[in-house]
This record gives structure tokens, C-alpha cells and sequence, in this order.
């Protein structure tokens, strides 16, 4: 009854399935939305529209169980837009400046990408005539796609799917919006909603059947590559705390897929833990940061890091969090980021043949470094710079309890990276498993967490970042105690390039030949009524000046277009000019002629004169 | 039982014809406010959707009207697609009309003082509504070119007075432009009319399904597929798609709709996009697919030409929206373009995609009126007309502009909105047409930035609506000296917001019967394409 029902709703049916991984992140993501809420008390008091906030938190909340949930692309897609909706209302909330310009920006990207999403889709199920992943994933092995076509597809999904996740190229609208949007919901945003977007590149890549697809491969691990890279970089630069937060979730994310890439080329459970550990951690450590980020906002009233120095000194239970959540996310060992990227950087390394491996891999390590770099930069900013906001009380309990128990989940899951690593064995993605008949474990199992060996990579970061923080942020980015902004103003993809090219230059340019096109009909029949339908007037005779006027009068009207206006186009016409200027020439002609004849009368009278005198002389 | 179901049939063509002449002949009373009551605009439209399920329900299938000049025999019939078309004008108007007693009745005998122009009165306004109401269910009816072509005429010339109601300058312009363009288009239907009669010496003028030059080529023993149309066919029916594409929007007789909505009163203009467009879609049906045969066209120049046109318009349409200033000059652009949806989705001849062309005759009536409601809606209540001024009328207008947000991601192709399943349809049955597949990866590409675009024109309108700023306020006097909204305005909005999304929710049922319709369409040779259909 209630499956007959849902097969008939929304025209396509709706269909669910569950499987380890799902139900993991189904967990995770009510555990950030509990902890969101209970710090949402403290937060939202006394702030406008508290109502509308809550009926989209839910409504998001919802949708992003139906994506987890989903076993078939309608419902997929579906309860993605949905969620990009709704949460676009987080972004707005706030009603400012800021919050204009970042959800605009966010439900144009979420649009343009959406509908590009679409197209993929569009094209899997033109090809397939089916929705299930299974069904789609069975068709699409019996071959009803040319290579180049799935890959066309592949490709057209993961533009979607990776503008929600931030991947390169489409992370623009991640920074602006996770700083515009309340705290919590930035949490949300980056913990979550990220991930969804994930979620959906690796289903993608499972159903279409690229696991073990070079090229794929190596297209992910570029774009993971520059993602790291590019996040990791406009976080250094940043002076404000949720901004390079924000930039710091898009690096992450550059890690995960990263990883993903590794799965397609390894095929593997060694990548497949790696990567989802990363976003557990993830989801986790941004929990927590951008909690706590909330919390100086709410207490200072600003994120700019020259504004907040020293919020968190004799705040342990700030304190604490924040530190367990940088160590983590810098992959610093016995913290738990050092387990996830400790497994994708082994799964980097293992690849072989591939060139943009090694590349990678060395980006691998320096963006970490830059991680460790930029988060000790936040950390010394907040807790041991002094300054004015140190006097600043502090949050609630329940606010506090809030950040403290994700941090406390991370920091045992760090110390038992045996038990961690296991995680992901028994969560395993359906589609992954039906991908990868032979899926095993062992490799992972067989780990030596506190080895040198394994860590080799992790000090290396380490002290690069180390060097980094020293070297570069103490010397150059600080000045006489101030933060500076190191980067120039027109550093920015969005602002200088997308946005004049998507939302000037190319509607202009466009509706230029819309307009022609819809004034097409009109002109005609403008033309006929005024050119041919009109009563023909009898031919005038030129009434003043001659031939050669009247020729090059009317050349002149035409060139003019005298001759198109009604009135006073008799008196203005050139026609009329030049026969009046003839006529002006012939007076004066005439007056020379006879002023000449005058003279020459008199000249010869003179002459005459002067004869007639010589003659009698 | 002959009189009988001819008076099924009559009732609700011509009790609302004459209904409307007697309305519109009535003089006001002394003393009254307005120039009619709202239960002279309600009983008589709950009348006429009685009379519309009557029919449905109990009509008989076709009837027989009398012989057009020994040549041919007239006919009034009840098909998949006349029964479809029937129902929505009956629900659209019906629905409608509860929002143009609100906003007529404040329209009322206004006085133009700049101008010195008065609006024509209400009671005129709502007897051509309901002489519109009752051609256009005459049209969907009718089961020959002839009876078609006769409404088709009627409908064009009453509509007019729709258009007219300002009398201001514009309102006269905006008139004739749309009374030449109409008479454009239907006299170029009708020279591709009579051309098909005198070239090709055909009897018949009946819509027969699959199509007349399908069944001759049938009964000649040729395969159809060898078969191809004679040119001078190809040519009539070319000018009779382009004649009736003109009531559409099809590219080069579109104008008329940019000009007639802005001026028309909000509820004419509604049912103008919502429902006449769609009356030279019908057209465009009966004639490719009831009278000609889907199977003729098939990779033929015409089918090349009407394809590049329609995508055109669908572009064109939507981006100059996307430009545009004037909201409701916004919406009919958005008109253009959505209703070449509708014909790219004909004119790809395969039968998913004709199913989403039909979907989306329905979803894009019921959104655009919803649409078109929320512009009347605001101008009523505050009087500004442009998109600039919008910001922060959420406040003012939660409701309305609710339902406004609604439909308009019900445009942009947001599921559970209805938009996105004929837009799913469409784009799938165009991409899975063997020969046509190239133009299938163009139009699919068109269509999803046309949606974008939509996104672009209609959703920053939502917010600036709803997200002025935490100190905003602007809309507190205004509001106080112009018109309220009412109860039955919001009703209106309600039931077609609603209804949209409803659509999305439990359209399952509609879409088989609109299969069941495209059965009859004759697609003889592509009937596999309905197999994708889940």
C-alpha cells in the first residue's frame, strides 16, 4: 500500500534504500543539526525572523535525509533543489548587504549548475528510460551510451554536483555565502550540505560505470588538486575568521575528492576509507569551528581578525574545541584528521602511471602545511594575541556543551585510530559495493598508525607549515600586530570575471539580438504601412533650380535621411537648399557680369580717351 | 437521443455566448456601486463548468451539424484532446473570475483624467469574458477545419474587447495590434487552408486521428514511410502552423503578446496567455496531427524550419524577459517563450515529447495565470508596474507573493512543481527521436538556459519581495490609499498555486490520460518512444 502510493507521487515515484554509509551519514547529520539548534538558542536571540530561520532549518534538515536516502536520480535531483532552496533562505536571513549579494550569488550558482545537473540526467535517462541506480547502473553496462557520451554526462553532473560541494571553478559562491549566513546554518552548510554534494559525485561515478575509468580519474584528481590548492591559499590570505573558515572547507574539499579520484583509479576499499573518513571529519571539525566562530560574532559583533584578538584567552572550554578541532583538520598525528589524510595520501602515492598523481601528490603535502599554517594563524589570533575583546563574557552552557561534545567525539575517535578506521568497513555505499565486486579491507586493518613510516608525510606537512607560519604570515601578513588582507582587491573569479561576463556581458550581447529578431515583424509591417501602403502622391515638377541641383539634393536628403521626416521637409530638404544657393550664384554672377562689362565699358572709354588725347597731341 | 446530445453539446458553447450579449447589453442600475454584482459573475460561471462536465460525462462522441456546400460534413466532436482542452478553460476561467470580480469592480468606470478617457464598464468586460469563455470551448469542440477556423475567427475579434477595457491610448494601440496580428495569422491559416482544399482535392475537412494523408497513403498500398507529402501540402501546412502560431507566440507573429499583456486588465491578460495562446497551440495540433498525420512530417524542411523557429522563440522570449523592466511586459516575454516549449515539444514529432508538450499546456496555463494574478494582485493593491518597485512588497503581500515564489519555481522546472515534469518530458522524448537527435541535444541546451533565464527574471523578484533589509519599511501608506485585496483575489491565487503544485504531486493519473491522448495523434512509426514512459 504504502510503496503503491509512493511509486504513483510526484508523477515518477518516489524510492528509498539504506545501507551502512547512508544510515552513518544520516547519524552524522542529525548529530550537527542537534548541536546546531541547541546553539541556535543562544545565537538567534534576539535576532529578526526567527520563525522563517527555523521553517527552512527543517525543511533543509528533511530534504537532506530524502538525498541521502534516494535510490533512484528523480528523487535524487528532487530533494537536491530542494535543499539548494531552502537553504538558500539561511544565506538571506540576515537581510544585509552581505547576505543580498552571497544568497544571490548562491541561488544563481545553484541555478546555472542545477540546470546543467539536469542536462546530464536528462541524457542518462533518455538513453536508459529508467531511474534506479541499479537499473540505471545495469543499462549503462549493457552499453546504451557511446563512451563519449557518458562521459559527456558524467561530466554535465559533476558541474552540478560539485557546485554544491565547491569544487574548482564553481567554489565561489562557498566563502561568501558561509561568511553572509548565520553560524550555525554556515555550519551546516559546510559540515553537510557539502557533502551532499559529494554523496552525489560518487553515485554518479559508480551507476555510469567509470570506476576504473582513467580519464575520469585523472579529471577528479586535478580538480582536487586545484581545489586543495586554491582553498587552501585564499585561506592564508583571509583576516576574517569565518571567510577563511569558509576557504578552508573549500581545501577540505579539494582533499575529498582527491580522494574519490583514487577510488575511481585504485578501485579499492583503502581510497573508499580514506575519503569518507575525511568527510566525517570534516563535517565534524566544521561543526565545531564554526560554532565557535558564531559565538565571537555574537559576542564582539565582528569576524575581523583585528577586532577579535584574544576573545578566547581564559575561555578553556573554547579553548580546547578549537584546538582539537585545528590539530584534527591539520592532520597532525593522534588527532583524528591525521587517520583520513594519512589513508588518501597512501592511496595518492599508490597510484601509478599517472602523471597528475605525482603532481599532486606534492600539492598533497604543501596544502597541508597551509592548513596547519592558516589554522595556528586563527588560533594564536583568538587565544593568545592580546587585545580588547579578551574582556568579552562568555557563552552559555548549553552553548558550550554544544561545541564540546563534537570536539570530545573527535578527539577519542583520534586517539583510536584502530577503531576509527574501521568505520568505514562496515559503511559501505551500495552503489560502490555493486561497482566493486571484490571489495576488501585488509590493507587498512593492517595500518601502523604510530609508525614513522606513516607519519614520514604528516611531519613533512608539519614543518612546512610550521615554516610557513613563521616565515610568511609572522613577517609578512602582520604588521605592527595588524592582520593585513595580502591579497589585492581584484583577486577575485566571482567578482571580476563570472559576474561581468554571466550577468553583463553576455545578456547584453544576447538580448541585443533578441531585440532584432522581435522587432523583426514589426518593422515590416511598419515598412508596408509607411512605404507601400500609403497613396502613391502624383510626381511633383522641380519647381525651382535645375537638373544638377535637384540630383544632388536629393542624394544628399537620402544620405541624410531628410526625406524620411514630415514636417518641414519641404523647406529643410537639400533639394531646396542647393536651388536656392544656384539661384544665389546666378544673381551673383550676374552681378559680376555686369559690374565686369561696367568696368571694361569704362576701361575702354579711357582707352578712348586717352587715343583721342594722343591723337591731338 | 440525436437532440439530446446535441443540446450536451450546445449548452456550453452558447449558454455562455448568449449569457455574455445579455451581460454586456445590460445597463448599470441607478444607485448601484458597480456595473454588475459578483453573483452575476459566479452563477453563471459555476453554471458553465456544469454544463462542461455534462458534456464530458454524457455527451455522446461527435455530432453532426449540417453540410458545408455539399463538399464536406461539419462536426462537433469529443475527443481525448477536445475533452482536456474543455476542462481547463472551464477551470481557468472559473478560477479566474473570482479574481476579476475583486479587481474589475475597483477598475469600474475609472476616470482617466489626463487623457480623458473612461475604462469600459464592468458588466461589458465580463460579457466578452464569458462570449470568449464560451467560443473557446466551441473551438476546443470543434471536429472539422471549418467549424475550427469559424470559433478560431470569433475568438480573436471578442478578445479584442479584453484588451480594449482601459481605453487608454496604449489600450487602443495595444488593441489593434493585437486584432492585426491575429487577422495576420488567421488569414495566413487560411490561405494554407484553402490551398490544402484546392491542391490537393481532398474531401474531407474532418480531423480524423493519425491523420488524413496518413490513411490515403495507407489505402494506396504504399508503405507510409515511402510516402512523402506533396510540396504544395508541405507549403499549406506550413503557412497554417505559422498562421495559428501566431495566437501562440511562434517567432515571426509573436509581437502582439508583449504589447497586449501590460495593458490589459490583469484577468484578461491571464486567460490571454494562460488559455488563448494555447488556442493556436490546438490549432497547430489539429492540424499536424489530426489532419495531416505526424508520420507525413517526419524529416521533412517544414518540420526542420518549425523546429529552428521555435527555438528561437524560446530564446528570444526569455531573454528579453530576463531584460525587461515592466512586470507584467516581463511575464508575457516569459509567455513567448514558454509556450515555444510547448511547440518544440509538437513540432519534434515523438510522442514522450508530445506528452510534455500537452503537460505543459496545462502546467504553464495554470502558472502563468497564477503569475499573471500576482501582478494584477500587486498593481491593484499598491499601483506600481514596475520590478523595481517590488522590493519589499512581501511584507505588504505575503500571499500573494507566497504563490508568486510558488509558480515561479513551478516555471523554472523545480520538482514537485509541475514545470519540471513537462520539462522532463520534453527534453527526454527530444533526445531519444532518432533523426531528429541532433536538434534534441540543441533544444534541450535552449531550453535549460531559457529555465535559467527564468530563474534570472522571476526568482530575484521573490527576493527583493522578501529580503528588503531588517529596517525596511516602505509599504504601510501606499498601501492605505489604493485597493485591498480580497478575499476572492486571494482565493483565486490560492486554488492555481495549489493546484500547481498538486499537479506535480498526483499528475501520474493526467499523464496516462495524456498518453492515451498522443495514442491518437498517429505516431504510428515511433509508438516504441512511449515504452521510456514511466
Amino acid at each position: 500500500m504504502m510503496n503503491d502510493l509512493l511509486s504513483r507521487f510526484c508523477i515518477f515515484g518516489l524510492s528509498f534504500q539504506s545501507d551502512g554509509m547512508r544510515i552513518l551519514y544520516f547519524l552524522i547529520t542529525t548529530f550537527v543539526v542537534i548541536c546546531c539548534s541547541l546553539f541556535c538558542k543562544e545565537y538567534l536571540a534576539g535576532e529578526h525572523k526567527n520563525k522563517r530561520f527555523w521553517k527552512y532549518w527543517i525543511i533543509t534538515y528533511l530534504a537532506v535525509v530524502g538525498f541521502l536516502f534516494s535510490a533512484d536520480f528523480f528523487t535524487l535531483f528532487m530533494f537536491f533543489e530542494i535543499m539548494s532552496f531552502a537553504s538558500t533562505v539561511w544565506v538571506l536571513q540576515e537581510e544585509n548587504e552581505e547576505s543580498d549579494y552571497a544568497g544571490r550569488l548562491y541561488l544563481r550558482i545553484s541555478v546555472i549548475c542545477g540546470m546543467v545537473l539536469l542536462f546530464g540526467f536528462f541524457m542518462v535517462a533518455a538513453a536508459t528510460g529508467e531511474f534506479g541506480f541499479a537499473k540505471i547502473a545495469e543499462k549503462i553496462s549493457g552499453g546504451v551510451l557511446s563512451e563519449g557520451q557518458i562521459f559527456a554526462a558524467a561530466v554535465l553532473i559533476l558541474v552540478g554536483f560539485g557546485a554544491k560541494a565547491g569544487v574548482f571553478l564553481v567554489h565561489v559562491w562557498l566563502p561568501k555565502a558561509h561568511t553572509a549566513a548565520p553560524a550555525p546554518a554556515s555550519a551546516v552548510l559546510s559540515g553537510i550540505l557539502t557533502k551532499t554534494g559529494i554523496v552525489g559525485i560518487i553515485i554518479t561515478t559508480c551507476i555510469l560505470g567509470l570506476m576504473g575509468n582513467e580519464n575520469w580519474g585523472t579529471l577528479l584528481m586535478v580538480l582536487g588538486g586545484c581545489t586543495m590548492f586554491v582553498g587552501a591559499f585564499l585561506a592564508i590570505f583571509s583576516t576574517n575568521l569565518k571567510r577563511t573558515l569558509a576557504c578552508s572547507s573549500v581545501s577540505q574539499i579539494g582533499f575529498i575528492v582527491t580522494g574519490i579520484s583514487c577510488m575511481v583509479l585504485l578501485e579499492n576499499g583503502f581510497a573508499y576509507t580514506g575519503t569518507l573518513l575525511h568527510m566525517f571529519n570534516h563535517s565534524m571539525i566544521k561543526l565545531v569551528l564554526f560554532l565557535i566562530a558564531g559565538g565571537v560574532l555574537k559576542k564582539t559583533g565582528s569576524l575581523d581578525l583585528n577586532k577579535i584578538k584574544g576573545f578566547g584567552r581564559n575561555k578553556p572550554f573554547l579553548m580546547v574545541p578549537f584546538a582539537i578541532g585545528a590539530l584534527s583538520i591539520a592532520g597532525v598525528p593522534g588527532f583524528s584528521g591525521y587517520v583520513s589524510k594519512t589513508l588518501i595520501h597512501e592511496a595518492v602515492e599508490a597510484v601509478h602511471g599517472i602523471e597528475a598523481a605525482h603532481i599532486v601528490g606534492i600539492v598533497f603535502t604543501i596544502t597541508g602545511g597551509m592548513t596547519l599554517c592558516y589554522m595556528t594563524k586563527l588560533f594564536v589570533c583568538l587565544f593568545i594575541d592580546k587585545g580588547e575583546a579578551s574582556e568579552k563574557p562568555g557563552l552559555s552552557k548549553l552553548s558550550y556543551a554544544a561545541v564540546c561534545v563534537p570536539a570530545a567525539v573527535l578527539f577519542v575517535l583520534g586517539i583510536l585510530p584502530k577503531v576509527f578506521a574501521k568505520i568505514p568497513s562496515v559503511a559501505v555505499l551500495k552503489e560502490f559495493a555493486a561497482a566493486i565486486p571484490e571489495l576488501e579491507f585488509e590493507e587498512v586493518e593492517e595500518m601502523h598508525w604510530f609508525a614513522f613510516h606513516t607519519m614520514e608525510g604528516g611531519l613533512i606537512s608539519i614543518s612546512i607549515g610550521i615554516a610557513l607560519y613563521f616565515l610568511f604570515v609572522r613577517t609578512l601578513l602582520i604588521r605592527k600586530g595588524e592582520y593585513k588582507q595580502g591579497l589585492p582587491f581584484w583577486f577575485d573569479l566571482e567578482k571580476y570575471i563570472y559576474r561581468p561576463v554571466i550577468l553583463y556581458f553576455l545578456p547584453f550581447v544576447m538580448a541585443f539580438f533578441s531585440r532584432i529578431f522581435d522587432k523583426f515583424t514589426d518593422f515590416i509591417a511598419y515598412a508596408l504601412k509607411t512605404r507601400v501602403l500609403t497613396p502613391l502622391k502624383p510626381k511633383q515638377k522641380a519647381v525651382e533650380g535645375n537638373a544638377v541641383t535637384e540630383f544632388f539634393g536629393k542624394l544628399f536628403d537620402l544620405i541624410t535621411f531628410r526625406n524620411w521626416r514630415k514636417d518641414g521637409g519641404e523647406r529643410k530638404s537639400f533639394v531646396h537648399r542647393f536651388a536656392t544657393a544656384n539661384e544665389g550664384m546666378n544673381a551673383l554672377g550676374r552681378v559680376i557680369e555686369r559690374s565686369l562689362s561696367l568696368s571694361l565699358l569704362l576701361f575702354s572709354t579711357g582707352l578712348l580717351i586717352t587715343l583721342i588725347y594722343m591723337l591731338c597731341k | 437521443m440525436e437532440v439530446l446530445s446535441i443540446v450536451l453539446f450546445f449548452l456550453p458553447v452558447f449558454f455562455p455566448i448568449v449569457y455574455g450579449i445579455c451581460l454586456a447589453a445590460s445597463r448599470k442600475k441607478e444607485g448601484a456601486e458597480n456595473s454588475f454584482t459578483s453573483l452575476q459573475v459566479i452563477i453563471p460561471g459555476a453554471l458553465e463548468v456544469v454544463f462542461i462536465l455534462l458534456m464530458v460525462f454524457f455527451g455522446s462522441e461527435k455530432v453532426h451539424l449540417f453540410n458545408f456546400f455539399g463538399k464536406s460534413d461539419l462536426w462537433m466532436k469529443k475527443d481525448g484532446l477536445a475533452i482536456m482542452f474543455t476542462v481547463l478553460i472551464g477551470f481557468i476561467f472559473f478560477v479566474v473570475s473570482f479574481f476579476a470580480i475583486g479587481y474589475i469592480k475597483h477598475e469600474d468606470s475609472k476616470f482617466d483624467e489626463a487623457e480623458g478617457t473612461k475604462t469600459l464598464a464592468g458588466s461589458f468586460f465580463f460579457g466578452f469574458y464569458f462570449i470568449v469563455w464560451g467560443v473557446l470551448v466551441g473551438l476546443s469542440l470543434a471536429g472539422d477545419l471549418v467549424t475550427f477556423y469559424m470559433f478560431y475567427e470569433i475568438m480573436s475579434i471578442t478578445s479584442v474587447i479584453l484588451v480594449l477595457h482601459d481605453m487608454s491610448r496604449e489600450a487602443i494601440y495595444a488593441a489593434k495590434k493585437y486584432l492585426f496580428y491575429s487577422i495576420a495569422g488567421a488569414s495566413l491559416a487560411l490561405f494554407g487552408f484553402a490551398f490544402l482544399l484546392f491542391t490537393s482535392g481532398h474531401g474531407s475537412l474532418e480531423f480524423v486521428s493519425g491523420g488524413h494523408y496518413f490513411w490515403e497513403s495507407v489505402y494506396s498500398s504504399q508503405t507510409p514511410m515511402d510516402m512523402t507529402l506533396p510540396v504544395s501540402v508541405q507549403i499549406a501546412v506550413f503557412c497554417m502552423v505559422l498562421g495559428f502560431g501566431a495566437k501562440a507566440g511562434l517567432f515571426p507573429l509573436h509581437a502582439w503578446l508583449p504589447s497586449a499583456h501590460p495593458v490589459s486588465p490583469a484577468p484578461a491578460s491571464a486567460v490571454l496567455s494562460g488559455i488563448i495562446a494555447k488556442a493556436g497551440v490546438l490549432g497547430i495540433i489539429r492540424v499536424m496531427f489530426n489532419y495531416v498525420g505526424a508520420d507525413m512530417l517526419r524529416g521533412t524542411w517544414v518540420q526542420y524550419t518549425l523546429i529552428i523557429l521555435s527555438l528561437l522563440t524560446v530564446f528570444m522570449g526569455s531573454m528579453l524577459a530576463f531584460v525587461e523592466k515592466v512586470f507584467k511586459k516581463r511575464l508575457a516575454y516569459s509567455t513567448v517563450s514558454q509556450v515555444s516549449y510547448v511547440l518544440f515539444g509538437l513540432f519534434i514529432l515523438q510522442p514522450l515529447a508530445a506528452v510534455g508538450a500537452l503537460l505543459h499546456v496545462i502546467g504553464h496555463a495554470v502558472i502563468k495565470c497564477t503569475l499573471f494574478l500576482n501582478a494584477g494582485a500587486v498593481i491593484h493593491a499598491t499601483g506600481h508596474h514596475e520590478v523595481k518597485d517590488l522590493k519589499g512588497i512581501g511584507r505588504a503581500l505575503p500571499i500573494t507573493m507566497t504563490t508568486f515564489t510558488v509558480a515561479a519555481l513551478g516555471l523554472v522546472g523545480i520538482p514537485p512543481v509541475c514545470g519540471f515534469f513537462s520539462k522532463y518530458y520534453i527534453c527526454v522524448g527530444a533526445l531519444s527521436s532518432g533523426t531528429t537527435q541532433v536538434f534534441g541535444y540543441i533544444g534541450t541546451g535552449i531550453l535549460l538556459v531559457s529555465a535559467i533565464l527564468t530563474a534570472g527574471y522571476l526568482l530575484s523578484i521573490s527576493i527583493s519581495a522578501f529580503f528588503p533589509g531588517e529596517e525596511f519599511e516602505g509599504y504601510e501608506e501606499n498601501l492605505e490609499k489604493s485597493g485591498k485585496v480580497s478575499k476572492g483575489m486571494l482565493l483565486a491565487m490560492i486554488i492555481l498555486a495549489a493546484m500547481a503544485v498538486l499537479l506535480g504531486l498526483f499528475g501520474k493519473e493526467l499523464v496516462e490520460a495524456l498518453t492515451k491522448i498522443v495514442k491518437d495523434f498517429g505516431f504510428f512509426f515511433d509508438m516504441m518512444g512511449l515504452g521510456g514512459l514511466k
